[in-house]
């Protein structure tokens, strides 16, 4: 598994150093663990793929869910995704300006960060279509 | 700010990549009737200060410069402006932007003016000057069709009225909606 975490390190543009504080682990012990010459501990495991971006407990919430027979196997965030990926690029536009309205007058940092993050999303959606010359 | 030779340049680079890539018809078509920024865009040409620059235009309108520059080149596209030496100007005699509904059966002129109305609710800035007003109420359907002849003709009469101001000073983005909630009644 070592090489996936590695990949997705760079994906994220993670040092080394950085996942290791992250994850309280020693860079020692992480590095032998992406040359494949040593396993981690579990909750060091865990902990680290967590510090990446992927949630064990939702990813068992999701799985329990399904065996259970619950109506949808993807979390909302998915089925947001998923949905806004399907409507026109001037209606995924005017969804990310909507909310960008409704929040308009936040202050809280995280908030507004993450508010910045879809006004660039926003910017990026074209409505047009270019012809190559 | 920006100097005018930094202008001069960006928009050099601006139009340079707008002859290498032109927008098919169908987008700026597309475009034309639902998106409000292209409206904006076009408006711009009216106001008594207006300057034939895309960074003029945005800085104006608060649109980015890419939404700018798209809708510059797609209302030329499609024969709204046209361009002199780099420099956008209207064409004679196509100077409003109206909302298409003809040749769409009724749930695609909701849906496409629920999107159009979406978009002009959400062009609000701090301090917005702004008229409105709701109602909800049994009513007859024949009531509401004397009323929507009585706003469509206030709508014309306040553009007819802008055209002829020279003090103009905003880009008013006006809708109307009214609609029968119950169910099963069209």
């Amino acid at each position: 598994m070592s090489p996936l975490v590695r990949t997705l390190m760079n994906l994220k543009g993670v040092t080394q150093a950085e996942l290791a504080k992250s994850s309280d682990v020693s860079v020692a012990a992480l590095s032998r663990f992406l040359n494949g010459s040593s396993e981690l501990r579990s909750n060091s495991f865990i902990r680290m793929l967590s510090v990446l971006g992927l949630n064990i407990s939702e990813v068992l919430k999701r799985e329990v869910s399904k065996t259970m027979g619950s109506e949808s196997e993807s979390s909302i965030e998915e089925d947001f995704k998923v949905l806004l990926e399907r409507v026109s690029p001037l209606e995924r536009k005017t969804i990310s300006d909507t909310l960008i309205a409704s929040l308009k007058n936040e202050k809280d940092p995280d908030t507004v960060s993450r508010i910045n993050r879809v006004k660039k999303y926003r910017d990026s959606i074209k409505t047009v279509r270019r012809k190559v010359c | 700010m920006l100097g005018e030779e930094a202008l001069t340049n960006l928009e050099l680079k601006l139009a340079d990549g707008v002859q290498k890539t032109p927008i098919s018809y169908e987008d700026a078509m597309e475009n034309y009737r639902k998106n409000t920024d292209w409206w904006v865009v076009f408006a711009a040409f009216d106001l008594p200060d207006f300057q034939s620059s895309t960074i003029w235009i945005s800085q104006k309108t608060g649109l980015s410069i890419e939404t700018v520059v798209e809708a510059l080149e797609g209302l030329e596209t499609l024969g709204y402006l046209k361009n002199e030496g780099g420099k956008y100007a209207p064409v004679n005699g196509k100077s409003l932007i109206k909302f298409e509904n003809k040749n769409k059966d009724k749930a695609q002129v909701l849906s496409d003016h629920a999107l159009i109305s979406k978009q002009m609710l959400n062009h609000l800035y701090d301090n917005p000057l702004a008229a409105f007003e709701h109602r909800c109420f049994a009513s007859n359907i024949e009531i509401l069709r004397e009323l929507y002849s009585d706003i469509s003709v206030a709508f014309d009469k306040a553009y007819s009225a802008s055209i002829k101001d020279n003090n103009k000073d905003s880009i008013l983005k006006i809708t109307f909606t009214a609609t029968n909630v119950l169910p099963g009644k069209g």
